[in-house]
C-alpha cells in the first residue's frame, strides 16, 4: 500500500513580506502554490498511489479564489483519471458548514463537520479506513480526538487531523495529545495546520506534512510531502521535498568593505549560486556594518540598491526582501556617566504596557493589528530604537 | 586632573610656546585673534585627539603655518602624580605619549585611564558650557524652559532633547494619529481601498460558485439524457424497423385468412364478356335510332301544322282567289294605259280652269245664249258730243282774237260761247250716265244668274266653248274616278282574304306573294307527307332493337346473380378481388418468409399499422426530445466551463492580494519605524528624567548658591515640586519658571547648569573650561560670575576664557595679549 499525505495547500495565498517585487517575479511568486501542489499530484500519478489525503487549508480563505477552486477541482480530476481516490477534510482557513464533493470529481472524498470514518477496500483487497473531519468555523477549542474512534477491523487505518498539539494557554486549533492519538492504535495519523513539516512521533507516525511551499520568512527550510508505505505491519513515511521558491537567511559580514563595489561582492559572495534550485527569497543578515554601512543599512538605501541591481538583470535567482542589522548596536558613549538611569529608563520604557500605548493609534488598522499581535516580543522593536540611538552615536563620532 | 602648564609644539598660531596655569579659576583673557580658542582647542586636542582631515574638522586642526612641528604636551596632576601627555602628528587623532614623573611612557590607553574613559562629546556634554547653551535657552518657548530645566540633570541632555525632537518629527512624517499626509497614513488608507478592490474582486466568488453548480447540473442532465438516449435508440429502431414490415406483415396475415367468396367458371365470365360487347353494341345502336328518331321529330316540329292543315282543307278556295287576283291584275294593266288618257283631260281640265282663274260655271243654255245677245245690243246708242265741243272751240278763237285785238265784243262774244259749250256738254254727259246705268243692271242679273259674275260681261259669250270643253272633260274624269275605286275595293277585299298568308300593297305584288306561298305551302305539304313516312320506320326499328337488348341483359344479370352481384362495377369489383385472391395465394408464401417469429410476435401486439406508427412516433418524440435538451445540456455545461476558465483566469484577485500583502509589508515596516522613534524617544526622555529627578537635590543645592550669586541673593532657594522647577525669594514667596523674568529665567538655568557641573565634577574629575559663556553679563554682575568661578574651583580646575577686559581685573589673568606682544 502506499499513499500521499500533504496538507495547508493555501493555494493562490500571497507571500508576506515582500514589500516590493520586480514584474519577472510576479507570475512564478503567484503560480507557486499551485506548481508545488501540481508536483505532489504529479508525483501521485507517477507513484501510483492508492490515494491522496489532504488535511485541511487547501484554501487560504473560506471563499475567495476562483482561481484556487478551478485548479483543485482540475488536480482533482486528473488523480481521478487515474483512478486514484482522494481524501480531504477542510481547516481553519478553508473552513466550511455542511462541506459537500460539489464541483469536485467522484474520486474526492470530503470529510464531514463530525468525525467520521470512510472505509474502502484496495484492488489488492487491502482494506482501509480514513477518519477526519472538516471545520465548520475558524476556531475549533474542543479536543476533537474523543470523537475518533479506535482503530477497527481494517488492515490499516489512518486518522487525519488539522489542528495543534495541546499547549499552555490558548488553544484554538483543535488541540490534542500525542498519547491520545497513540490511544486510538491507528497506523498514522495525517497531520495539518503547523506549516513546517515534522514527525511528532514514530510509532505509530504522528506526521505534520507542512506546506508545501512557504509563504513568509517564517516558512523557511524544505517543504514537500510524505510518500507513505507499508513495511510489515507498519506504515512508513518517507518526505520528499518539492522544489519551489524558498526563503533563506544570508548572513554577510561587511566588515571588510571600504567600498560600495565591496559591499556588493561581499553580498553576492555570501548568496552564492544555487544552481538550479529556483528562487530564494533572501534576508540579509549584516554583521560588521560598522558606522560606514549602518545608515545605508538602516535607510533602506542597501535592500533598494539590490533590489535595483537584480531588477535589471535578465534572470533573477535570488531576491532580497529585506536586509537586518544583527550588530549589536552599543548606546553612545554620552549615556556612560548615567548608565544605570540608561538602564532603568529601558526597562521602563519597553513594558508591553508602554508599547500598548504607543501602537493604540496604530492597531485599529487591520493589517497591524495582526502584526502586533504575531510580534508580542518587544525585542525587535527594542533592537530598532537601541540602532536608533546607537546610529546617534555614530553621527556624532563621525 | 589639573593642567599645570601647557607647552605648544606648533598649534595654529603658537609655535613653540609655554603657559603656566597658576591660579584656579584661571581667567585666560586675550582679545579676538589673540589665540585664545586656539589654546583652548589644543587643550582638547591633546587630551582627546586632534580633529581629522574631513570636511569642516579640517579648520579644527589647526595646523601651523610656518613650523614643521605639530602638537604639544599638557603637564598635569592627577591623584598626586605628574603626568606629561604629549600629542604629536599621526593617525587616528594623533600618536599620544603619556610620561610619569619616572619617565616611563605610555601609549593612548594610559591617557584613556587618565581620563577616567571620558570622550570628548562625553567631557563636552558635561562640561561645555558655551554662550550657543544659553541662547538656546532663549529660544525655548515658557513651558519648554521648565521641561529643559527638569532635565537638566542627565548628561548631554540638550543633544538628546534635540534628537527626541528629530526621533519624533521622523516620527511625524512617518504617521500622525488622524493625519493624512504622512506616509504611513497615506499607505494605511490605500491598504483600506485596496480592501475594499479585493472585497468586490472577491465577490465574483458567488458567481463561480454558481457556474460549477450550474456545470454540474447540467452535466448531470447530459449524463441522464445519454443513459435515456442508449435505451431509446434501440427501441426506436425496433420499432421503425417492424414499421417498415408491417406491410408484409399485414399481407401475410391477410393471406393467411383468406375472405370466402362466390365462385364462378371462366367459361361464365368470357359468357359475361362477350355479352357485355353485344349489349354495348346493341346499347350503341338504340341510342342511334334514337337520336334519328329525334331529328325526325326535331325536323317535324318545324312544319307549322295548322298552316299546313289549313292549306291542305282550301286547296279549292285559294286556287280560285289566284284566278280572280290574276283577272284584277290584268284590269290593272289596262288601266294603267289608262291612266295616261286621264292624266293628259286633267291637265287640260286645270289649264283650262287656270287660265280663266276661277271655278267656271256650267255652259249657258242655248236660251241664255239668245238672251245674252239681245241684251248686249241694247247698250249701242251713246250721246253725241260734237257739238259742244266744237261750240266751245270757236268761243276759244273768238275770245283769243278779242284779246289780241283788243276787241272787247269780240271776247265778250267768245267767252260767252266758250261757257254755254260747257254747259252743253255737262247737260249731254247726264242723260248719257242714266242710261248706261239700267243696261248694267240687266246684265248684273243675268251673270249672277248664270255663274258669270265673276267674269267679264265681253267673255260671257266667247267663253262659252271652253265651258263645254270643261264639262267634257269632266264627265271623262268622273267615270275613270268610279272605275279605279271599284277596283280598289275588290282589291282590298282580296287583301283582307289573304291576310295572313300572303301581303302586297299592289295588286301584282300580293299576286306574287300569294302565288310564292301557294308553291311554298305545296312544297312543305311535300315534305311533311315524307318526313312522317321516315318518322314510321325508324320507329319500328328502335322497337326491335330494345326488344333485342333486353334479351341480352336478361341473359347477362341471370349470371350477376349467381354471384350476388347486382351491377357491372360490382361485377368488376367481384372480378378484381376474385384474381387478387388469386395473386395473394401466391404471394402469402413468400411474404411469410420474410418475418421471423420474433417479428410476428412483436407485430401482433399492435392493432394496426397506425398504432405502430402512433407508438414508433411517440418513441421518436422521446428520442429527438433527448437529443435536443441533450444537445442544451452540453450547450450549457461548455457555456459554463468557458465562463468558469475565464473567471479562473482572471489574476485580479491574486494580484491584488500580493499588492495588498506587499503593502502590508510596507505598512508593517512603516509601523516598526514608528514605534521604534516613539520608544526611543520614550526612552530617551525617560532616561533624562530619571537622570535629572536622582540628581537634582545635589544640582539644586549647588545651584542655590550660584543663583543666589547671580541674583544678588534676591532668590534663595530653588524647588523642585511637581510640578516643575520654582524659585523662592527671600520674602518666602514661591515662584514658577514662567513667571520668571527672561533674564532671571536664564540666570535659573546658567545656576543649574553650574550646578549639575559642580555635580558632575565628582565623577569626571577633569578641568572645566568655560569659553566666553558670559560675554552679555554687565559689569555689575562681572564680581559674582567670578564669585561663581571661584564656587566652581573649589572642586575642578577652572579656565575662564574671556574676551571681556572686565576680566583682567579679576587677578590672576593670563593674558594672552601680552605674550602675544613679547
Amino acid at each position: 500500500m502506499k499513499f500521499i499525505h500533504t496538507a495547508d495547500l493555501h493555494l493562490a495565498s500571497p507571500f508576506q513580506g515582500l514589500m516590493a517585487m520586480p514584474d519577472q517575479l510576479w507570475q512564478q511568486i503567484y503560480q507557486s502554490t499551485f506548481t508545488a501542489f501540481e508536483k505532489i499530484v504529479d508525483a501521485a500519478i507517477e507513484e501510483q498511489v492508492d490515494f491522496v489525503l489532504i488535511a485541511g487549508d487547501i484554501y487560504d480563505g473560506e471563499r475567495k479564489s476562483i482561481a484556487a477552486a478551478n485548479f483543485f477541482s482540475e488536480q482533482m480530476d486528473r488523480l481521478n483519471q487515474h483512478q486514484i481516490p482522494v481524501f480531504l477534510c477542510y481547516g481553519n482557513h478553508d473552513f466550511r458548514k455542511d462541506p459537500t464533493s460539489a464541483g469536485l470529481p467522484a474520486n474526492v472524498t470530503v470529510f464531514p463537520n463530525q468525525v467520521t470514518t470512510k472505509q474502502f477496500t484496495l484492488t489488492d483487497g487491502t482494506t482501509v479506513a480514513v477518519t477526519g473531519f472538516s471545520y465548520d468555523q475558524r476556531w475549533l477549542d474542543d479536543d476533537p480526538t474523543a470523537d475518533y474512534p479506535e482503530k477497527g477491523t481494517v488492515d490499516w487505518q489512518v486518522g487525519m487531523l488539522h489542528g495543534a498539539l495541546r499547549q499552555a494557554g490558548a488553544n484554538h486549533y483543535a488541540p490534542f495529545t500525542l498519547d491520545e492519538l497513540k490511544a486510538k492504535h491507528y497506523d498514522y495519523w495525517a497531520l495539518g495546520h503547523i506549516h513546517k513539516h515534522q514527525e511528532l512521533a514514530a510509532n505509530p507516525p504522528i506526521v505534520y506534512s507542512g506546506n508545501p511551499q512557504g509563504r513568509h520568512k517564517n516558512e523557511g527550510g524544505a517543504h514537500g510531502y510524505y510518500l507513505v508505505h507499508d513495511e510489515g505491519q507498519r506504515l512508513v513515511p518517507t518526505f520528499k521535498q518539492v522544489g519551489g521558491i524558498d526563503w533563506v537567511q544570508v548572513p554577510v559580514d561587511l566588515s571588510g568593505a571600504t567600498n560600495e563595489g565591496d559591499v556588493d561582492q561581499l553580498i553576492h559572495q555570501a548568496v552564492g549560486s544555487d544552481g538550479d534550485q529556483g528562487l530564494r527569497l533572501v534576508d540579509l543578515q549584516v554583521r560588521g556594518a560598522g558606522h560606514r554601512w549602518t545608515s545605508l543599512v538602516q535607510d533602506g538605501g542597501l535592500l533598494d540598491h539590490l533590489q535595483d541591481q537584480l531588477t535589471h538583470q535578465p534572470t533573477i535567482d535570488w531576491w532580497p526582501y529585506q536586509v537586518n542589522l544583527v550588530d549589536q548596536q552599543p548606546l553612545p558613549d554620552l549615556t556612560s556617566l548615567d548608565r544605570q538611569y540608561w538602564e532603568q529608563a529601558r526597562q521602563d520604557v519597553m513594558t508591553a504596557d508602554n508599547l500598548t500605548a504607543i501602537i493604540k493609534p496604530l492597531v485599529k488598522y487591520a493589517p497591524l493589528y495582526d502584526q502586533f499581535v504575531a510580534h508580542r516580543g518587544l525585542a525587535d522593536l527594542q533592537q530598532r530604537a537601541e540602532q536608533l540611538l546607537g546610529e546617534r552615536g555614530g553621527n556624532h563620532e563621525d | 586632573m589639573k593642567i599645570k602648564s601647557i607647552h605648544i609644539d606648533g598649534f595654529g598660531k603658537w609655535v613653540d610656546q609655554d603657559f603656566t596655569i597658576t591660579a584656579n579659576p584661571q581667567v585666560i583673557f586675550g582679545n579676538n585673534e589673540a589665540g585664545k580658542t586656539t589654546l583652548a582647542v589644543f587643550i582638547r586636542s591633546v587630551l582627546f585627539g586632534f580633529a581629522n582631515a574631513k570636511g569642516k574638522n579640517r579648520y579644527q586642526q589647526y595646523k601651523p603655518r610656518h613650523s614643521a612641528a605639530y602638537g604639544g604636551s599638557l603637564l598635569v596632576e592627577v591623584d598626586g602624580q605628574e603626568y606629561r601627555i604629549h600629542r604629536g602628528a599621526g593617525k587616528g587623532g594623533g600618536k599620544v605619549t603619556v610620561t610619569d614623573q619616572a619617565g616611563h611612557r605610555f601609549g593612548a590607553g594610559k591617557l584613556a585611564e587618565l581620563l577616567g574613559n571620558v570622550n570628548q562629546e562625553l567631557y563636552q556634554a558635561v562640561f561645555g558650557f558655551s554662550q550657543a547653551d544659553l541662547a538656546a535657552v532663549d529660544d525655548l518657548r515658557q513651558e519648554e524652559v521648565q521641561h529643559h530645566l527638569q532635565q537638566l540633570g542627565a548628561v548631554g541632555s540638550n543633544e538628546w532633547g534635540q534628537f527626541v525632537t528629530q526621533l519624533l518629527k521622523k516620527g511625524d512624517e512617518l504617521f500622525k494619529p488622524r493625519g493624512r499626509k504622512p506616509v504611513l497614513n497615506q499607505h494605511l488608507k490605500e491598504y483600506q481601498a485596496m480592501q475594499d478592490r479585493l472585497q468586490a474582486a472577491r465577490e465574483k466568488y458567488d458567481e463561480y460558485t454558481r457556474l460549477v453548480k450550474d456545470y454540474d447540473h447540467a452535466q448531470g442532465q447530459a449524463q441522464q439524457l445519454r443513459a435515456q438516449l442508449t435505451t431509446l435508440q434501440p427501441r426506436e429502431e425496433r420499432l421503425a424497423q417492424l414499421s417498415r414490415l408491417w406491410p408484409v406483415y399485414a399481407q401475410w396475415q391477410r393471406g393467411s385468412h383468406p375472405a370466402s367468396q362466390a365462385q364462378i367458371s371462366d367459361d361464365q365470365v368470357n359468357q359475361v364478356d362477350r355479352l357485355r360487347v353485344e349489349e354495348q353494341e346493341l346499347q350503341r345502336q338504340v341510342r342511334n335510332a334514337r337520336d334519328q328518331l329525334n331529328k325526325l321529330t326535331g325536323q317535324a316540329s318545324q312544319f307549322d301544322r295548322a298552316t299546313l292543315t289549313d292549306y291542305h282543307a282550301h286547296q279549292a278556295d285559294y286556287q280560285r282567289l289566284q284566278t280572280k287576283l290574276l283577272q284584277l291584275q290584268a284590269q290593272a294593266d289596262h288601266y294603267q294605259q289608262q291612266e295616261r288618257v286621264m292624266e293628259d283631260r286633267f291637265q287640260e281640265r286645270n289649264q283650262l280652269q287656270e287660265r280663266y282663274g276661277h271655278q267656271l260655271p256650267q255652259p249657258l243654255s242655248e236660251t241664255a245664249v239668245v238672251q245674252l245677245e239681245n241684251l248686249q245690243e241694247d247698250e249701242a246708242a251713246p250721246v253725241d258730243l260734237k257739238l259742244p265741243i266744237s261750240l266751245a272751240a270757236v268761243g276759244a278763237v273768238l275770245a283769243i282774237i278779242g284779246l289780241a285785238g283788243r276787241h272787247g265784243l269780240l271776247t265778250f262774244l267768245g267767252l260767252v260761247a266758250v261757257a254755254g259749250a260747257g254747259f252743253w256738254y255737262y247737260h249731254l254727259r247726264g242723260q248719257e250716265r242714266q242710261q248706261a246705268a239700267r243696261h248694267h243692271q240687266a246684265l248684273a242679273k243675268f251673270g249672277q244668274q248664270h255663274g258669270l259674275s265673276n267674269f267679264p260681261v265681253s267673255q260671257w259669250l266667247p267663253m262659252q266653248a271652253d265651258l263645254h270643253r270643261v264639262a267634257e272633260l269632266n264627265r271623262e274624269l268622273a267615270g275613270n274616278q268610279e272605275q279605279t275605286a271599284r277596283r280598289h275595293e275588290e282589291f282590298t277585299q282580296l287583301q283582307r282574304q289573304l291576310a295572313g298568308k300572303a301581303a302586297g300593297g299592289g295588286v301584282a305584288e300580293l299576286a306574287r306573294n300569294f302565288a310564292e306561298w301557294l308553291n311554298t305551302q305545296a312544297n312543305q305539304w311535300r315534305e311533311w307527307t315524307a318526313l312522317k313516312q321516315q318518322t314510321t320506320t325508324v320507329d319500328q326499328q328502335l322497337a326491335d332493337l330494345n326488344h333485342h337488348l333486353r334479351d341480352v341483359q336478361n341473359e347477362k344479370w341471370a349470371i350477376y346473380q349467381s354471384v350476388g352481384v347486382g351491377n357491372d362495377a360490382a361485377f368488376n369489383h367481384f372480378l378484381q378481388e376474385r384474381a387478387q385472391a388469386r395473386d395473394r395465394q401466391a404471394t402469402t408464401a413468400a411474404y411469410e418468409k420474410q418475418l421471423t417469429a420474433q417479428d410476428k410476435a412483436d407485430l401482433a401486439r399492435f392493432a394496426n399499422a397506425a398504432d405502430l406508427q402512433e407508438q414508433l412516433q411517440t418513441v421518436r418524440d422521446q428520442v429527438n426530445t433527448a437529443r435536443v435538451t441533450l444537445q442544451q445540456a452540453q450547450e450549457e455545461a461548455q457555456h459554463d466551463q468557458l465562463v468558469i476558465d475565464h473567471l479562473a483566469a482572471d489574476g485580479t484577485l491574486a494580484e491584488l492580494e500580493q499588492r495588498q500583502a506587499n503593502l502590508a509589508a510596507q505598512i508593517w515596516q512603516e509601523a516598526q519605524e514608528w514605534v521604534a522613534y516613539q520608544l526611543a524617544a520614550d526612552w530617551i526622555n525617560r532616561a533624562l528624567v530619571l537622570a535629572s529627578a536622582d540628581r537634582y537635590p545635589a544640582i539644586i543645592t549647588a545651584a542655590e548658591r550660584f543663583f543666589a550669586t547671580l541674583t544678588a541673593d534676591r532668590y534663595s532657594k530653588i524647588l523642585l515640586n511637581d510640578d516643575g522647577v520654582a524659585v523662592q525669594d527671600a520674602q518666602q514667596e514661591q515662584f514658577a519658571v514662567g513667571e520668571l523674568s527672561t533674564g532671571t529665567a536664564e540666570q535659573l538655568y546658567v545656576a543649574l547648569r553650574l550646578g549639575f557641573i559642580s555635580v558632575m565634577s565628582d565623577q569626571v574629575a577633569l578641568p572645566i573650561m568655560i569659553d566666553d559663556g558670559f560675554v552679555n553679563f554687565d559689569h555689575v554682575r562681572r564680581d559674582r560670575i567670578f564669585a561663581l568661578l571661584n564656587q566652581l574651583a573649589t572642586k575642578n580646575q577652572v579656565l575662564f576664557f574671556t574676551a571681556n577686559d572686565q576680566a583682567l581685573d579679576l587677578a590672576p589673568v593670563l593674558n594672552l595679549n601680552e605674550l602675544n606682544r613679547e
